[in-house]
């Protein structure tokens, strides 16, 4: 059985936080565990961005980036 | 998960829930650019001999829609393109977003315009908030009520002094959506008859039509759009945001969009479906000119003179 690991995960603009992933845990699981809304944000891989609704892999750096800006 | 269209192995970069297609970087920008441009040519909003007036703040949206609009039209000999930018006058706000409005336009070669509420009528839209009326709870209109007030007036102002026949927006799906709520919200069946992708009554002078080429593409895909372009944009975030029932909105917008993808479309293509039936049935008044700065208005004072002789008396005689 694989098991869990940790990510780091930079919240834009925000802080950043170590997560617990478990296998096969997309980053769509992860927005929601961490309340937040995929309308509001994009997320990036490694620098690049991704769709949520692929896996997150063991050493990803990811980023989730607001994208509600002005008035 | 591969991308959606037919043969490409690329690893998608965005997930359309609502039609159920991951794409690609590559196939996401060529459908967005073939929606922008077919819904610019279907609601017929830009037409030769046009001058175009950018409302360019170089947030994400003004971003793309100066980029796109830049990419159309400025080969074409019969329409020419002028950017402005409005600075409200909100302390700390539109520093770096000026800089890189004025960067941009040069790199691009475009006239870039920058109106300045101080200048124009001798006070920010920090001193206007200041000097909001408030009833004996403390309560009054938002900053919002006054900054989109503000805005209208000093673009159409600008563009108007551009000798511009239309004024673009970057208003997205999402703020069109929110628009038609807010409006069942308050009740104010007047506004609603004015949504649309064509804005406003070119047959009267003082008044430039606003047309929306982007009030199709969801917010979220307007910043992945800017992303995958490369384009700079500024991602600040106005202070007085979230004082707005714009905000509230949003929120519960996108909350119901997360849990039924598409919902943002129908609100849009209902409002449109519905929007001619409201114009017959709804009265609207003959605009006429406000007896105070001449500009083109439903009553007697323009909202701007309303808002701009509270408080402080205005310099804008």
């Amino acid at each position: 059985m694989t098991k869990r690991f940790k990510i780091l995960v930079k919240r834009i603009p925000g802080k950043s936080s170590r997560e617990e992933i478990s296998p096969g845990e997309t980053f769509e699981n992860l927005l929601k565990k961490l309340g937040i809304n995929r309308e509001t944000v994009v997320v990036r891989r490694n620098g690049r961005l991704v769709a949520e609704s692929e896996k997150i892999s063991p050493g990803d750096k990811v980023e989730i980036v607001s994208i509600i800006s002005g008035g | 998960m591969d991308c959606f269209a037919k043969g490409c192995k690329n690893g998608p970069v965005i997930e359309l829930k609502y039609c159920g297609e991951p794409l690609c970087s590559k196939h996401f920008l060529k459908k967005t650019w073939k929606r922008i441009k077919r819904h610019t040519a279907q609601e017929d909003l830009i037409s030769s001999g046009d001058r175009i007036a950018i409302g360019y703040s170089a947030g994400k949206d003004s971003t793309v829609l100066l980029h796109v609009l830049h990419e159309l039209f400025s080969k074409r000999k019969d329409i020419s393109i002028v950017a402005i930018t409005v600075d409200e006058g909100i302390f700390g706000y539109r520093a770096h977003s000026l800089g890189l409005a004025k960067k941009t336009c040069k790199k691009l070669g475009i006239k870039h315009i920058v109106i300045s509420a101080r200048k124009e009528f001798g006070k920010p839209l920090d001193s206007v908030v200041r000097g909001i009326p408030r009833d004996s709870e403390g309560k009054g209109l938002t900053p919002c009520s006054y900054c989109g007030v503000i805005r209208r007036y000093l673009l159409n102002k600008a563009a108007q002094r551009e000798g511009c026949t239309k004024v673009a927006t970057g208003h997205n799906l999402d703020d069109e959506a929110e628009s038609v709520i807010m409006d069942f919200v308050r009740g104010d069946v007047q506004k609603m008859v004015r949504l649309g992708a064509k804005v406003g009554v070119s047959r009267f002078k003082g008044f430039v039509q606003r047309v929306k080429p982007l009030r199709i593409i969801p917010e979220r895909e307007v910043a992945v759009f800017a992303m995958l372009n490369g384009w700079e944009f500024d991602s600040a975030v106005c202070p007085y945001a979230s004082t707005a029932l714009r905000e509230t909105v949003r929120n519960a917008m996108n909350s119901i969009e997360d849990a039924h993808p598409g919902t943002k479309y129908s609100i849009v293509s209902t409002a449109d479906r519905i929007l001619p039936v409201l114009r017959k049935g709804f009265f609207r008044a003959e605009p006429r000119i406000c007896g105070n700065c001449g500009e083109l208005s439903s009553r007697e004072t323009c909202r701007f003179c309303e808002y701009m002789s509270e408080g402080k008396p205005s310099r804008t005689r």
